[in-house]
């Protein structure tokens, strides 16, 4: 990377038509290609969102405890930016997660939410990483709040397996998995191929948001820079 | 002196100060009371629904006196610039964050004796001999949000909106913990011990993780200005 920042000047056109093209090809093949589910009908095709809008949520979160640990570690202000834009990212795809997730139980439970624990850790995960974004816009000053959250991004993080314990024991709804099983999938080969093919663009989608988001945030560092708000980026 | 020394004598010192003083405890002891017996209000006046809510009610109300000892234990260095003077001090720094821990715990465990005394009385609750089962739960209950509430009140102590943002980040990382000292609690209420270990386990395990974590990451979080 350079002193802006820049993950790459050419991969980001390239990466942003692709996953347009991507995401457009994936909503026609779900929504008009593939037959609905035997037993649910068309709300079936939510989880052509939910499902990889969870999954990017995850790695979200992830992507924020690798780098806010890296930032620690090497006290470099592009982990720190890497951090910022994965909690981000991982709020939008967590956030669409429980609407998507809400609008499917509404369909099949009968009731837009349940106390079951993969709701409820994710909705404790979601609140753990607003209350990330909400601590790095109360901290002026810019290394103060990279160290600060990232001691947020790894103690949210690493709280994640105890919380879903806690709620698992607690009282269970939401389904088993379908796709990572011992096993062959208990869902049709065909509806598998959509959901793979929505997670692939929506992945290139994450990474063309991330990429993006990491350079918005190195040409911030660089304007505070220049107008003496702050030390220049490295 | 090792760190454990240290922070013996670091827990010590803020154990004392709150014994001189009182005012803290009582007051965070008050609000306990207050938020047990307006929860209690609000769920109604179902005796047996009450009871049924009692381990819910008890350590709801000790979540908020929790949150507001923690702020008080780390603001009693804070002020007149005293944990500059103790950041200087101490050779090993993780004596701070091990010491407070121990602090609240204690305090923790006074506010819950209270707590559940007042619980006990007002809602008529029947104690049997199984009851001892609640010191266990207590104590780790105690060091689990001890270790979870210092780091963590580090954090919001230090961005420019301390109030609003220690309940919003704590509470969310206090989930485990609370739901693992009413599920025990509630199992030990009902004659049932046995269905408390799980629970007690899980308890163990955040306060096993965040002292461990605390320990790492505690001198990035509480860093003086």
């Amino acid at each position: 990377m350079s002193a802006g920042g820049r993950l790459s000047r050419f991969s980001r056109p390239w990466v942003g038509v692709v996953a347009a093209a991507a995401t457009a090809c994936t909503v026609v093949f779900g929504l008009f290609i593939v037959p609905p589910d035997r037993l649910q009908g068309d709300v079936q095709r939510i989880m052509y969102i939910h499902v990889p809008s969870a999954w990017l949520g995850y790695l979200g979160f992830f992507i924020t405890f690798a780098a806010s640990a890296a930032f620690l570690w090497r006290r470099d202000p592009r982990y720190d930016r890497v951090a910022v834009a994965g909690a981000e990212l991982g709020l939008l795809f967590t956030g669409l997660t429980i609407v998507t997730g809400a609008l499917w139980g509404k369909a099949t439970w009968g009731v837009w939410w349940d106390w079951d624990p993969r709701l409820t850790t994710t909705a404790i995960l979601f609140v753990i990483y607003a209350g990330y974004v909400l601590l790095r816009g109360s901290i002026v000053d810019r290394w103060r709040r990279a160290r600060l959250a990232a001691v947020l991004g790894i103690i949210g993080f690493a709280d994640v397996p105890i919380v879903h314990f806690s709620v698992l024991w607690w009282r269970g709804l939401h389904q088993a998995p379908t796709v990572i099983q011992p096993g062959d999938p208990t869902i049709s080969h065909l509806l598998l191929a959509a959901l793979l093919l929505n997670l692939a663009s929506f992945t290139l989608l994450f990474a063309w948001l991330l990429v993006r988001r990491v350079e918005l945030e190195a040409d911030r560092d660089q304007v505070l820079a220049v107008i003496g708000e702050s030390e220049p980026a490295a | 002196m090792n760190v454990f020394a240290d922070a013996a004598l670091l827990a010590a010192k803020d154990l004392r100060a709150e014994l001189r003083s009182r005012g803290a405890l009582v007051a965070a002891g008050t609000l306990g009371a207050v938020a047990f017996v307006v929860a209690a209000m609000a769920a109604g006046p179902d005796r047996a629904q009450l009871r049924q809510l009692a381990p819910a009610l008890t350590w709801l109300a000790l979540l908020y006196a929790a949150i507001a000892m923690a702020d008080r234990l780390d603001l009693v260095d804070r002020r007149d610039d005293a944990f500059s003077a103790l950041w200087l001090a101490l050779e090993d720094r993780r004596a701070i964050y091990l010491g407070k821990v121990l602090a609240l715990a204690v305090v923790l465990l006074v506010l819950q004796g209270v707590l559940f005394g007042l619980a006990v009385v007002l809602l008529d609750l029947p104690l049997s001999g199984e009851a001892l089962w609640l010191a266990p739960v207590a104590v780790v209950a105690a060091l689990g949000a001890a270790a979870t509430s210092v780091l963590v009140v580090a954090l919001a102590g230090a961005s420019g909106q301390r109030t609003l943002l220690m309940p919003l980040l704590l509470l969310p990382l206090m989930v485990p913990v609370l739901l693992a000292a009413v599920e025990s609690t509630g199992a030990i209420l009902v004659s049932a011990p046995a269905a408390a270990l799980q629970w007690l386990a899980l308890s163990a395990a955040q306060a096993a993780l965040f002292a461990g974590l605390g320990v790492l990451v505690y001198e990035h979080a509480a860093t003086p200005e």
